[in-house]
């Protein structure tokens, strides 16, 4: 008997916690579908002229792919870094490897609004516009020690021999970075990747401080939210959801599957 | 495609610990040659320093003649066979095999072609569009050794590759390295702590300790007329009994023994240079004990009492003390079908052409 009631207490603990976390996304994704003009109760609907309005809006689909854009290109060039950097760590000797090591993880630790401001007026000191370009530094900035954490925790003393053999069998160093270390963590780069992506993806403070015309899907949203509430905000963000979702669900069949299997 | 291996003078220290003292060997093109020791000995050191992974601190290295000394192991007429094997995970078994010759820039069609070949050599067709964790240890193994087979290198560096193999997989894999050895005709340099291992597959065993060649020779001569008590001990088990030379003519020589003055054929001498009054041991392997006098050439150890038995299948292995010797054990293997007679004493003789008779450690050699 008193079995069965902890069973209870704990599915409603699970319940309201889950609720918690998905409430607000579940009630924007509904309010999505509202026919009327506010996205607050009663629902009617479910109508998709919000979804029709967004794509209309030149403005939004704009920072949509700019938002693709930095996103894709900014966690490419942060995973060379943090790969780079790791396989630099990790295999060689260099001076004061501990603190370098500190060094690279360093911004982690330091707020967005600190390292967006740091670049703002450095790139105001050295006369570079702000534009997605400067947007995409900012993202380098803060995936950088990400992906560098993520791979070196991957690279381990296990592959030296590997590494080791194909160098015996022939291989330059550039070739067995290329060849044999890099394909050996294909899951650690990757994971590393579509954290990036996904962080610069949503990311607003850095992206609002360093960009000017073009801007951001965040920077737009927010820009949007200004003029006050309108179904068409819950649309954008649906569709925003919808995207972490899809690249979750392709990190778990991918990334995460090919982990568990070696 | 094969090599003669030089190594002359070679040095070798990590920090302030010499790993390897001097040493000066030579390895015959063709040769398969083993390094044998306990761990710490240098064995791998020197195997490390022959592959290009360590440059020695002093002394040349040559393979057919051209010196190696500092090349890196991509530029080296040698390949190396890892302990753990070092497949490329991430590749396919043709991929593997095929990786030394796609860094020499051959086709793809080709390599796979030749990588199919040497698959088939080692025994495993048909296996070459799987991945290195579909395998089982011993045919990962096959594998490390046809990507090593694959570029075709004068020298075989082989870095206890049989260390993880149960003891059944390890006899069989002797067998086939041996095998393979003979049809590539590659010079092999196999690296072992296991002296069965050693005298299965070798042509040349060389013997080390603290980083000192001990002994190098085929391996009938190391087992049978080791030249120092290290590798007498090492390459099996020995007694040893001391005594002192006090006659000897150009056939036979005298030593007293703590049981009497006993007469050795000069043969057995190691070192024929001992002069009388010399401190000697006197060493026979567990097998040359004996029962009963077969030949007139007996030496007898006088009586004996059992300590333990225990039955091998081929044989009985026994320790025994030597009444003559107080509280030292001997080893002897007593026959397969063997009922001691008077309870636990033995009348134990030995064939005094098998013994031989090495300097007394401590004394010069």
């Amino acid at each position: 008997m008193r079995r069965r009631w902890t069973d209870w207490l704990g599915a409603l603990y699970a319940a309201l916690l889950y609720g918690f976390i998905f409430l607000p996304v579940g009630v924007l994704v509904l309010f999505s579908f509202q026919s009327g003009r506010f996205p607050i109760p009663p629902f009617n609907g479910p109508s998709l002229k919000w979804y029709q309005a967004v794509f209309a809006d030149s403005s939004l689909t704009d920072a949509l792919v700019n938002s693709l854009v930095v996103a894709l290109s900014s966690s490419a060039l942060a995973c060379v870094l943090g790969f780079l950097s790791a396989y630099g760590l990790a295999r060689y000797k260099l001076p004061a490897a501990g603190f370098q090591r500190a060094l690279i993880i360093a911004p982690f630790t330091v707020s967005y609004l600190i390292i967006g401001l740091g670049l703002l007026i450095t790139f105001n000191t050295f006369g570079v516009s702000r534009s997605l370009f400067t947007v995409g530094i900012g993202h380098v900035v803060i995936n950088t020690p990400l992906c560098f954490a993520i791979i070196y925790s991957q690279i381990g003393d296990h592959q030296v021999n590997i590494e080791r053999a194909a160098r015996d069998l022939g291989a330059s160093d550039l070739k067995v970075m290329a060849l044999i270390t890099a394909p050996m963590l294909a899951p650690a780069i990757a994971a590393s990747y579509f954290l990036s992506f996904t962080f610069s993806w949503d990311e607003f403070i850095i992206a609002f401080l360093l960009s000017r015309f073009e801007v951001t899907l965040p920077v737009e949203i927010w820009s949007l939210l200004r003029s006050g509430l309108n179904p068409k905000t819950n649309a954008v963000g649906s569709i925003v959801f919808l995207f972490s979702v899809f690249i979750l669900v392709v990190l778990e069949f991918t990334v995460f599957r090919k982990h568990k299997r070696n | 495609m094969t090599a003669e291996v030089t190594i002359e003078n070679v040095s070798h220290r990590f920090g302030h610990f010499l790993a390897l003292d001097g040493i000066d060997l030579t390895i015959k093109a063709g040769e398969f040659a083993v390094l044998l020791g306990p761990s710490g000995c240098g064995k791998t050191t020197l195997l490390s320093l022959l592959g290009g992974f360590l440059t020695p601190t002093q002394g040349r290295l040559l393979i057919g003649g051209t010196d190696i000394t500092h090349l890196p192991p991509s530029a080296r007429p040698t390949t190396t066979m890892f302990q753990d094997y070092a497949l490329f995970p991430h590749m396919s078994l043709l991929d593997n095999v095929g990786f030394g010759l796609r860094m020499r820039g051959i086709s793809r069609a080709e390599r796979h072609k030749r990588a199919g070949e040497l698959l088939e050599l080692v025994g495993l067709p048909d296996v070459g569009l799987k991945k290195p964790h579909e395998l089982s240890g011993g045919q990962r193994q096959r594998v490390a050794l046809a990507r090593a087979l694959a570029v075709e290198p004068d020298v075989l560096l082989l870095d206890e590759p049989l260390g993880a193999l149960d003891l059944k997989l390890r006899r069989q894999m002797q067998d086939e390295l041996k095998a393979i050895q003979r049809r590539v005709g590659t010079t092999f340099i196999h690296v072992t702590h296991d002296q069965e291992e050693a005298m299965a597959i070798a042509d040349l065993i060389i013997v080390m300790s603290g980083g000192q060649l001990q002994h190098v020779g085929k391996p009938e001569e190391v087992y049978l007329r080791p030249n120092n008590r290290f590798t007498a001990a090492f390459m099996g088990e020995a007694n040893f009994i001391q005594g002192t030379v006090t006659k000897r003519s150009a056939k036979w020589v005298e030593v007293e023994l703590p049981v009497g003055t006993r007469r050795f054929p000069i043969s057995s001498m190691i070192n024929e240079e001992c002069e009388i009054g010399a401190s000697i041991e006197v060493c026979f392997r567990p097998e040359h004990v004996e029962l009963a006098a077969k030949t007139t050439k007996a030496c007898d150890l006088g009586q004996a009492v059992i300590r333990d038995v225990a039955f091998f299948g081929t044989h009985h292995r026994c320790q025994f003390q030597i009444d003559a010797h107080g509280e030292q054990i001997f080893i002897g293997h007593l026959p397969q079908i063997f009922e001691p007679a008077n309870k636990n004493k033995l009348h134990v003789l030995l064939n005094a052409s098998d013994a031989i008779i090495l300097p007394a450690p401590g004394t010069s050699s």
